[in-house]
């Protein structure tokens, strides 16, 4: 029961975290989806199926968060680069304001609980 | 571009036609990104890798990128939709699996109501299912234990009937001929209950004619046993392994060289024991 549990609760943050990360990675510049999952390699447990990326970064310049750019590369067929766009930058920004207050608000409670016991 | 073996290039087409599927039904973005997508990321994964690109290797890659079904947003779906998708555009190999298991459960179930007559045409095509699920397979070694127990009946139950086929039909066939060849008469008496008739031969022992003739046709098969075993694992190598792996796979690859062994020992002993029963009949008469 707790393992069903926790695998939802891990799903579920799972979601909400890759958007975050994916509007960050891409704030530091343009990056293609190859280069995206790299970076996203780096936080372990966050990405279970590199796959799940592409439809996101589709979803994401959908919604005209993302502005896309298609370029001939040297080392194969041509890479579609994301960039932030205008809305996307407004959006990341109270995101992360976000993220940043709920962060600090789950580590005052766990800091809290830590001194109680 | 990426240069696969043959075995990576059939992972490599299955995993795409199973994303042409999903994306093809779900929409919200074209095939062709998707798969370029796809293509893209697999190049620049497998840069470095020594080409051809191996199965393996390739299936490395493929299990990090997730299912197919995860290149395109399902969650947005009802759950019967997904669930029909899934059926649909799922893996081959294990639609084949359920076809296989259910064909063989329907044969048995048909035989024990309508007789077991009913049960050979449902084998015979749940065999055919087997082996095409089993081919499906690009790797055979990471088949998951749940298909194994879907396709494993059949294989089985169709591989024993081959196997007293292939090791009993030649013996079967010299010791019945000899039999024919030595007393025509007696060919319709004992046609019918054979294993009576040589039972209450052997009780009575009177060597007339037809019981010498049982006798020689009894040792004449043993022998013939014993020869074509020994053939059968003394000539095991080059095509006769390949055919033999063929027709049994995927069991005789593994034990091949264990059964080879066991057919050269029974082999003679049979001999032996043809040799044992002519000594015999000589004796008597």
């Amino acid at each position: 029961m707790t393992n069903i549990f926790y695998n939802n609760w891990t799903t579920q943050l799972r979601k909400g975290l890759l958007d975050l990360c994916i509007l960050n990675a891409i704030a530091r510049g343009r990056l293609y989806g190859y280069d995206i999952v790299r970076q996203l390699r780096q936080v372990e447990g966050l990405v279970i199926s590199e796959g799940t990326v592409y439809p996101i970064l589709s979803r994401l310049h959908r919604d005209g968060m993302v502005e896309t750019s298609l370029e001939e590369s040297s080392e194969g067929p041509a890479r579609k680069y994301y960039l932030l766009s205008q809305s996307g930058q407004e959006l990341l920004e109270r995101m992360n304001r976000l993220w940043t207050v709920i962060l600090e608000g789950v580590r005052k409670i766990q800091s809290r609980k830590g001194t109680e016991q | 571009m990426t240069q696969f073996t043959p075995e990576a290039q059939r992972l490599r087409d299955e995993y795409f036609r199973r994303i042409r599927g999903y994306v093809s039904v779900v929409g919200g973005t074209t095939v062709e990104d998707v798969l370029g997508e796809v293509q893209g990321h697999l190049d620049q994964e497998l840069q470095g890798v020594s080409q051809p690109v191996s199965g393996e290797c390739l299936s490395a890659v493929l299990k990090r990128l997730g299912e197919p079904s995860s290149w395109v947003c399902l969650d947005d779906l009802p759950w019967w939709r997904r669930g029909v998708l899934r059926a649909g555009f799922g893996p081959e190999n294990w639609r084949l699996a359920y076809v296989t298991f259910a064909l063989f459960v329907v044969g048995i179930l048909g035989g024990m109501i309508f007789g077991w007559l009913w049960w050979a045409p449902f084998l015979a095509v749940s065999f055919v299912t087997a082996r095409a699920a089993m081919i499906s397979v690009v790797l055979p070694a990471s088949m998951p234990l749940g298909q194994k127990w879907l396709i494993y009946p059949t294989l089985i139950a169709v591989y024993i009937l081959l196997a007293v086929v292939v090791l009993a039909i030649v013996p079967l066939f010299i010791g019945a001929a000899t039999f024919v060849v030595l007393d025509p008469r007696s060919w319709h008496s004992v046609s019918g209950p054979m294993a009576q008739t040589l039972v209450e031969e052997i009780q009575h022992w009177r060597p007339d004619q037809e019981t010498l003739a049982i006798l020689v046709g009894i040792s004449a098969a043993l022998a013939t046993a014993g020869i074509w075993w020994i053939l059968l694992a003394c000539l095991y190598g080059g095509w006769v392994r390949r055919f033999l792996e063929a027709v049994f796979h995927p069991f005789f690859k593994e034990s091949a060289e264990k059964l080879r062994r066991v057919g050269l020992v029974a082999g003679v002993a049979m001999a032996v024991l043809a040799f044992l029963c002519m000594v015999l009949r000589k004796v008597k008469t």
